[in-house]
């Protein structure tokens, strides 16, 4: 999903978002951050095939996203995970959940590559950040590497590290 | 680390490929561990990566929102822009300031102005000054008629005129009237002349007495039928009074040839009682 379709939803949907803070009672703020969540959520079950076209559309799907964050934030006791979005689309609740709780994860991620640094942090952020494929990394010669194998497998190397890393600073400071 | 763990983690591996790191994966706890380790890792590195273009697309959507909001505004502006021209200059005002005048518009208001244009107005002030000037003039001359009218008029009296000693007696109306005149109440001595018999009215000297009350009382055009009837007739024992007294109704009244020639005769006539009361006045009149 590029970024023109992204803007799209957001135009199309903010709206909704914006008058549903406004009858929560919650500050206007909230809902761009809610439309911010909603939108990755969205992303992801596109990504991966989850989310059925052919049921709702992305734009009623996403406000029934942004809906349930809401429910969430103002803890109302809502049955949040087993709401259906609209024409019998679910939102899975292990995915909602899963997201809230991983969500300050995305910063640590940016700090740890930082950690990280050259040029293990330029091969992970070219294939995963970036979103640049391997063969165009290796024709644009956007790495020292040469060949699809020495690519792969110095970044297997560093995404061990990375990893490593991360999971040592959850021992450390006991996060999610 | 296997080599097929990140494509395996990205869903990369298909058919062949697939089974066989299936396989692996069942055999090798170690393999096991190292996806684990790695799962979450690949998922917080997509989700950042769709945190990056929502982030991405969240400014470029602010941006244009901000830019649709400023043309709205601007647009707004304009429209009141607009609205407050219309309002100052509206059609149905009839003169636009002369800043907003092409040249030629001005020029055609200035080579046809209508009725209401200023230069009418001017001109009609300009007559009107003109008139005004003469209108002063003719009052200024008026004025000093009535002065020198003023000035040289003296009603009639001499000695034949006193009213003597009646006594305690009845007053007739007819010395009514001459006592009032003696005394100069020449409305009342007007009036008396009303009453008096139908046979002492048209008398010459009744009616110079009454001319002469007509002059006091600035009636001067019937002063002026009445001096030119005795005239006329040469029925009062006035003689050379009545031109004088009649030059003066003419004075009083406006009419100065007239008033001339009647003073001219009378400068004329050496020896007459106005002789020199008549050249004197004809001076004061050049």
């Amino acid at each position: 999903m590029d970024t023109a379709a992204i803007e799209y939803l957001m135009d199309k949907t903010g709206r909704v978002v914006r008058q549903m803070v406004r009858t929560a009672g919650q500050p206007p703020s909230l809902a761009s951050d809610l439309l911010h969540d909603g939108l990755i959520i969205l992303i992801e079950k596109v990504c991966d095939g989850t989310f059925d076209a052919a049921k709702s559309s992305p734009q009623t799907y996403l406000a029934g996203i942004c809906r349930k964050l809401l429910s969430n934030h103002s803890r109302l006791r809502q049955p949040l995970l087993t709401e259906p979005v609209e024409n019998g689309q679910e939102l899975p609740s292990e995915d909602f959940q899963d997201f809230l709780k991983h969500k300050d994860r995305l910063e640590l991620i940016e700090l740890l590559l930082e950690q990280l640094g050259p040029p293990g942090n330029d091969l992970i952020r070219l294939k995963y950040l970036e979103g640049y494929s391997d063969e165009e990394q290796i024709s644009q010669q956007m790495t020292p590497y040469a060949t699809l194998n020495s690519l792969k497998t110095s970044r297997s190397y560093y995404l061990k590290k990375l990893a490593a890393m991360a999971q040592n600073w959850k021992k450390e400071y006991h996060a999610p | 680390m296997h080599p097929d763990i990140e494509a395996y983690l990205n869903g990369a591996l298909q058919g062949e490929a697939l089974k066989q790191f299936e396989d692996a994966l069942a055999r090798d706890p170690a393999l096991r561990e190292e996806v684990e380790l790695l799962r979450p890792l690949l998922r917080d590195l997509r989700r950042a990566n769709i945190a990056r273009r929502v982030a991405t697309a969240e400014r470029n959507h602010a941006d244009k929102r901000r830019v649709r909001r400023n043309l709205v505004i601007l647009l707004c502006g304009l429209l009141l822009g607009l609205a407050g021209i219309w309002w100052l200059w509206k059609p149905g005002q009839e003169v636009a300031p002369p800043s907003l005048q092409s040249p030629d518009n001005q020029l055609q208001q200035h080579s046809a102005p209508t009725l209401d244009t200023p230069f009418q107005a001017q001109a009609d002030t300009s007559s009107g000054s003109q008139d005004n000037g003469e209108d002063k003039k003719r009052q200024a001359k008026n004025e000093d008629k009535k002065r020198l009218f003023a000035a040289v008029f003296k009603p009639y009296k001499d000695a034949a005129l006193e009213p003597g000693d009646r006594g305690s007696g009845d007053i007739s109306a007819f010395e009514q009237f001459h006592i009032f005149y003696w005394e100069g109440q020449y409305q009342e001595a007007l009036d008396v002349f009303e009453s008096l018999q139908p046979f002492e009215k048209p008398v010459g000297n009744t009616l110079f007495i009454k001319a002469n009350c007509l002059l006091a009382l600035g009636r001067a055009d019937e002063a002026t039928a009445l001096l030119e009837k005795i005239n006329r007739d040469k029925s009062s024992r006035f003689g050379a009074e009545v031109e004088w007294y009649l030059a003066l109704s003419y004075l009083s009244s406006g009419q100065i040839s007239k008033t001339r020639t009647i003073l001219q005769t009378l400068a004329n006539t050496p020896g007459s009682a106005r002789y020199r009361d008549a050249a004197s006045l004809l001076k004061e009149l050049d």
